[in-house]
């Protein structure tokens, strides 16, 4: 049998694919499928199976898989539910060993018999298969986004794993959109064989991955889940969102034990045993996962900040203390050089250094003066305002400095939307509002703290 | 799959704890009151009576345990009165007899469970006593079987934790004990894959050491022993 990361590899890398239940009808998922795979960029060979048409969106169809005159490395499932294992069958004759099914109408609609046929199948066949009832993956240095959408082109740091499909495309899209970019996105779905396990098992080996985003409704296997998340988390750190019935309600617990033990209390625990860095929420989930992919592993909890508004610094000290940072005091040497960047005489120089200034390099100066004087182990700015030229001075900074960096950016305006962008596309962190800077920073730094001690000698940043 | 389960008398359970290092009070089982009496002479008072029944699990909810008691007399009448009130509370329950305990000093009152989770297996639950577990929720819990820095972890994350290092003026109470006592737990779990849930509730927590005052353990019969 083909092991899982083969069998996604094979999948996410495929240079041969068979869309099976592709279509020309606009209206159809089976449309939208093979339109977001031509629109991503994909190069290698696009095999649409339709049993009537003999082109599909002007691509050459084949009524069946058999009938593909070469050979194809992945097929993706598109039809309804009760034929999708006689597909399995016709693609393993044809020497296929991973199958992504798309389709719907399976266990989560009441069929679960058709479910159990389909793995029993490609248990026979030899076929691994990922899903069923998922809306796809997205692999991007293979330029392919397997999904009904959207068709990603920004590479990026970041994993994204989800058990529902419009989670996993919403994180997508987030990082699309903020020039973050991701690595590969897969939606899980009914996890009929292929599971979160094996596919942070991929992530693992993949060079292209540095953090994961990991959505979860249901895990069919707990200790695989921890044995390989702890393994896999000291390569490329995991930020996960665990949603729905976990411990499934014990209705009858007959202990003060088994009362206690919640929907969430045992995975929060197996959470901590690991080191993984929970949210608590969707946005957390992409804010800390960002944090994750893009700054280096912070080696301690204290929070420098320089803000363009005394407003924004106040903001950020206030939750940086709920959140268990600290910002130290700044030696008067510091102070005296910090003058010596001539900032304007309404500044305030002590941490939060509030600097009411336009000058990008006056930031640049300021932190690169206070790195010097290792006074945190983390440095964020805030620009509460647009700053022209941020974009140049905060790139000079962080090949500059050792230590993480992070950008906080709001009421920038026009300034801001386009600089946020060109940071992220840059790798540098940037979050829209202070509270969120400050939550998946700290974070990031409770996971340095979580992991066992003889464990951190690897080092996020490549 | 039907649940099929079994509470375990408690003097099999702390038999099954002292298999593992888990300190219990003395006891003994008695079968009648001049037993019982025998029993507390023998190991001391004050002494506490506890019914056993596996018809009645819940013994303090029916009035079948019975503490302080200072000498022999008490302790016969005691027996009657425990054995009366649960059969008249639970008619037709099969009584195997009275457990009679030495009574432990007060302390601090913390509870250690386990439980075979559904998605992580065996897992073990830590947290003080009383209002603070079952009110505030005040546990934490962790996967099977636990390394000693996963029990550390574990006493330390509750927030009630400055009541076990020392709040206040406070003397230090037995945390190393209480390590100790979480991977006992963890070990006896993970070699009894049949056990289902575990509650020890209270355990005190002394200066020096501590005592599991009651030991609840259920039983999947379905599970392979």
């Amino acid at each position: 049998m083909t092991d899982g990361v083969d069998a996604l590899s094979r999948l996410l890398n495929a240079r041969s694919l068979a869309v099976v239940g592709a279509s020309n009808d606009p209206r159809k998922l089976g449309y939208a499928l093979l339109d977001t795979i031509r629109r991503s960029g994909y190069k290698g060979a696009l095999y649409p199976v339709n049993r009537r048409a003999e082109q599909v969106q002007g691509i050459p169809a084949y009524p069946s898989v058999t009938d593909v005159p070469d050979s194809i490395e992945a097929v993706l499932i598109l039809v309804p539910a009760a034929y999708v294992a006689g597909v399995i069958r016709e693609a393993a004759a044809k020497g296929v060993r991973a199958a992504a099914i798309l389709s719907a109408g399976f266990r989560e609609s009441g069929r679960p018999d058709l479910e159990e046929e389909l793995a029993q199948t490609a248990r026979q066949c030899g076929v691994r298969l990922l899903g069923p009832n998922i809306q796809g993956f997205s692999y991007l240095p293979n330029r392919l986004c397997a999904m009904f959408w959207p068709a990603m082109t920004t590479p990026g740091p970041m994993a994204v794993v989800g058990q529902s499909g419009s989670v996993t495309a919403a994180l997508a899209e987030w990082a699309a959109e903020e020039g973050l970019g991701i690595s590969a996105a897969v939606n899980l779905g009914n996890q009929v064989d292929l599971c979160e396990s094996d596919v942070l098992e991929f992530l693992a080996q993949d060079e292209h991955t540095r953090a994961i985003a990991l959505h979860l409704e249901a895990l069919r296997d707990g200790r695989r889940f921890l044995e390989v998340a702890k393994r896999v988390n000291q390569l490329k750190p995991i930020a996960v969102l665990k949603t729905g019935r976990s411990a499934v309600g014990r209705e009858s617990a007959s202990s003060h034990t088994g009362a206690l033990a919640g929907r969430d209390e045992v995975f929060e625990g197996a959470c901590r045993q690991v080191g993984l860095v929970r949210a608590d929420d969707l946005q957390g989930l992409y804010d800390t996962a960002k944090a994750l992919a893009t700054m280096r592993r912070p080696s301690g909890n204290r929070l420098f900040v320089v803000s363009t508004s005394g407003g924004g610094g106040t903001l950020i000290a206030d939750e940086a203390q709920r959140r268990g940072l600290v910002l130290p005091a700044l030696p008067e040497a510091l102070v005296e050089e910090l003058k010596g960047l001539d900032p304007p005489p309404t500044a305030s120089l002590a941490n939060p250094v509030d600097l009411p200034s336009f000058s990008a390099d006056m930031f640049e100066g300021a932190i690169s003066l206070a790195e010097r004087y290792e006074v945190a182990d983390i440095y964020l700015i805030s620009f509460g305002d647009p700053v022209p030229g941020s974009v140049v001075a905060v790139q000079r900074l962080a090949r500059r400095i050792h230590s993480s960096l992070g950008v906080a950016y709001f009421g920038g305006g026009e300034v801001e939307r386009a600089s946020r962008i060109d940071l992220q596309r840059a790798g540098i962190p940037v979050w829209p509002t202070p509270e969120r800077a400050v939550l998946a920073i700290s974070a990031a730094v409770g996971r340095v703290h979580q992991l066992p001690a003889q464990e951190e000698s690897v080092d996020a940043q490549p | 799959m039907p649940s099929r389960e079994r509470h375990m008398l408690e003097p099999e359970a702390v038999q099954l704890l002292e298999e593992y290092g888990i300190q219990y009070p003395a006891h003994g089982l008695a079968r009648d009151a001049e037993g019982a009496a025998g029993i507390a002479e023998e190991m001391g008072f004050p002494v506490v009576l506890k019914l056993v029944s596996l018809d009645v699990p819940h013994k303090s909810e029916v009035g079948g345990v019975l503490a302080g008691l200072e000498h022999s007399a008490s302790v016969r009448g005691g027996f009657s009165a425990v054995v009366d009130r649960v059969s008249s509370l639970v008619p037709g329950a099969q009584i195997e007899g009275v457990l009679v305990c030495k009574q432990a000093p007060d302390g601090l009152e913390v509870i250690v469970g386990a439980l075979d989770d559904v998605t992580f297996g065996p897992s073990v639950m830590f947290g003080l006593g009383g209002i603070f577990a079952e009110v505030l929720r005040d546990v934490s819990f962790r996967v099977a079987p636990l390394h000693r820095r996963d029990a550390e972890e574990m006493i330390r994350e509750i927030q009630g934790y400055p009541l076990l290092s020392g709040a206040r003026g406070q003397a230090p109470l037995d945390v190393e004990a209480l390590v100790e006592l979480l991977l006992s737990v963890s070990r006896l779990v993970m070699e009894h894959r049949e056990i289902q849930e575990l509650d020890l509730n209270p355990v005190r927590v002394y200066e020096h050491g501590l005592l599991a005052l009651d030991a609840r353990v259920v039983l999947d019969m379905n599970a392979e022993g």
